[in-house]
């Protein structure tokens, strides 16, 4: 579903990914796992069009996207849930989700209606401030408004920032169900035994560079990754 | 929530009778001169700021960018319309003053102008964020300044005289109108919450799949094509154009309007407009005083209400009309993120 062919992205003069290759295949939940700052989120921000990688190419669906705008490719069916959740705090629950909807014309309705089943928590506070919402209905929104699209495939950025255990287990189980019912997801989590969990297949990168892929089982019990990323 | 269709149309017959009724008024009292021929020029320079300060909200309120180049754009459908007016002539059809259709097509002219200067500048400008827009807009209103001053069709420094004194509250009250109408049904509508979207979080906004740069370009088109009008009217207002009338100044006076208001609120700019056009003709008397009370006035309000006059919280007929007949039948509901404003408070 998804290709990522040696692409190399940069910051001013400042090279942070390094010949990233990696793909993600339909229905597969896979996580790119790695310390702060190794280009984790770097990685989606260029899959979804925020950035340009400068070399290589990124092919999703069987169309190149990497010098696609973001919006032709949200239209396209990946969506991108960013970092930090990003939802528009003075808007209403329900205003949000709209705006997730924006760029698709027909069914706006019935995925509301699917994201209020998915999420009975946004369906109680559909008229309630976004901003007056709690950490963990962020993220629900977040995702929610993500949802409005009906996409083929979802990149999550560190869900799991911010919130309280009992939370990060119910985002966790969200996903999840969101993967059984057809979504394909690509994760980026600091927190590696959360991602390794609910993965398929991981990557684990470093300073920009893809070191390490496996099945996720695997890797839970690789004594490299079990040292660096798994507290021992 | 969505209103239906009914207190739709509820709302829009309430608010043209408002206007018409205003307008009606204004009318009568300056045809049975109980308003002399000053209050009337002020009046109409109230109209020609509305105008500015409305269109510039759009841009700076809704849509979260600084430009400063607003008197730029003025200039660009002042001189338009001028050259326009000074140089054509429509004959008169009929009962249809052909001055007036001129003027108009002038104006509009003038506007569209206007509108394409913004797009021009807006493309490379707009992809830059925050203290370079402002930059570049500022540097655009002195490019235009000293290219007025450059040119020959303008009457270079020597500013350029004859224009007719066309604007009268009729037009003044017109456009008003149409800069508000305008904005109030973009920001209302789903183009309008895009652009609302793209202040709140561009990232976000893009990752939901908005085309920053349209939206950008729509609303800062938006506000230089009725930022020219202003022009045009401002232009026949006072008949005698020079460069200096458009410049830095303005612009920021302009901005203090929009900010003092309350950026994101259309009666906000229209209520701020008519003050800040006022005071300093009042206070014309203690001219040396007049920047000082001016300033003292802004402090004050920046302390207090930091937010402008009015936030983001529009003024309603609909809403008061409501309050008035229901009290007692229901409580009110959550409050509406948007309601109508009000055109006839100034």
């Amino acid at each position: 579903m998804l290709n990522v062919t040696n692409i190399n992205v940069y910051y001013g003069n400042i090279h942070a990914l390094h010949d990233m290759t990696f793909h993600v295949d339909d229905g597969e939940i896979v996580s790119l796992i790695g310390a702060n700052g190794a280009g984790k989120s770097t990685t989606l921000k260029t899959i979804s069009g925020l950035l340009r990688s400068r070399t290589g190419d990124i092919e999703f669906d069987g169309h190149s996207i990497s010098r696609t705008e973001p919006d032709v490719i949200v239209r396209q069916g990946l969506t991108h849930v960013p970092e930090g959740r990003r939802i528009f705090l003075s808007m209403t629950v329900e205003e949000n989700l709209d705006m997730g909807a924006f760029t698709v014309r027909e069914g706006r309705k019935k995925s509301l209606d699917d994201v209020y089943d998915r999420f009975p928590r946004l369906a109680e506070r559909r008229s309630q401030i976004a901003g007056t919402l709690s950490g963990g209905e962020q993220q629900m929104l977040a995702m929610g408004r993500a949802l409005m699209i009906r996409p083929k495939m979802m990149m999550l950025d560190e869900p799991s920032m911010g919130l309280a255990p009992i939370l990060v287990s119910q985002i966790m189980d969200i996903v999840v169900e969101l993967n059984k019912s057809g979504t394909t997801v690509l994760l980026v989590e600091q927190n590696a035994r959360l991602a390794l969990k609910i993965s398929h297949r991981s990557y684990v990168v470093e300073s920009g560079r893809i070191v390490l892929t496996d099945t996720a089982e695997n890797l839970l019990n690789n004594e490299q990754v079990k040292r660096a990323y798994l507290g021992g | 929530m969505r209103e239906n269709r009914k207190s739709f149309f509820g709302r829009t017959i309430l608010n043209t009778c408002l206007c018409l009724a205003f307008f009606l008024i204004v009318e009568y009292m300056i045809g049975a001169k109980i308003l002399n021929r000053y209050y009337t020029n002020i009046l109409n320079l109230v109209l020609i700021y509305v105008i500015a300060a409305v269109s510039l909200n759009l841009t700076c309120g809704y849509l979260g960018q600084l430009p400063l180049g607003h008197a730029g754009f003025m200039s660009i459908g002042a001189y338009t319309a001028a050259i326009i007016t000074t140089r054509f002539s429509i004959p008169d059809l009929g009962p249809i003053s052909g001055e007036a259709v001129l003027f108009l097509l002038a104006t509009i002219a003038g506007g569209i102008l206007a509108m394409v200067a913004g797009i021009v500048i807006g493309l490379p400008a707009l992809r830059l964020k925050g203290d370079y827009l402002a930059i570049i807009t500022l540097a655009f209103g002195e490019i235009i300044r000293v290219l007025v001053q450059n040119i020959k069709i303008t009457g270079g420094a020597m500013g350029m005289g004859g224009i007719g004194r066309y604007t009268g509250f009729g037009w003044g009250f017109f456009w008003t109108i149409m800069v508000v109408a305008f904005t109030f049904l973009l920001v209302n509508s789903r183009h309008g919450r895009a652009i609302k979207s793209v202040r709140e979080d561009e990232i976000a906004a893009e990752s939901v799949g908005i085309n920053l740069t349209y939206y950008k370009i729509v609303a800062f088109a938006g506000a230089a094509f009725f930022a020219g009008v202003s022009g045009s009217l401002f232009a026949h207002h006072i008949c005698y154009l020079e460069p200096g009338n458009f410049g830095y100044n303005m612009s920021i006076e302009m901005l203090v309007m929009v900010v003092l208001g309350g950026l994101g609120s259309i009666s906000g700019s229209i209520i701020s407009a008519t003050v800040l056009t006022i005071v300093p003709e009042v206070l014309q008397t203690f001219a040396s005083w007049k920047m000082i009370i001016y300033s003292l006035l802004l402090v004050v309000v920046m302390i207090f209400k930091p937010s402008g006059l009015m936030g983001d919280y529009e003024l309603s007929a609909a809403r008061l009309v409501r309050k008035v007949f229901r009290k007692k039948e229901e409580t009110p509901k959550l409050p509406e993120n948007y309601t109508e404003g009000e055109e006839t408070d100034e």
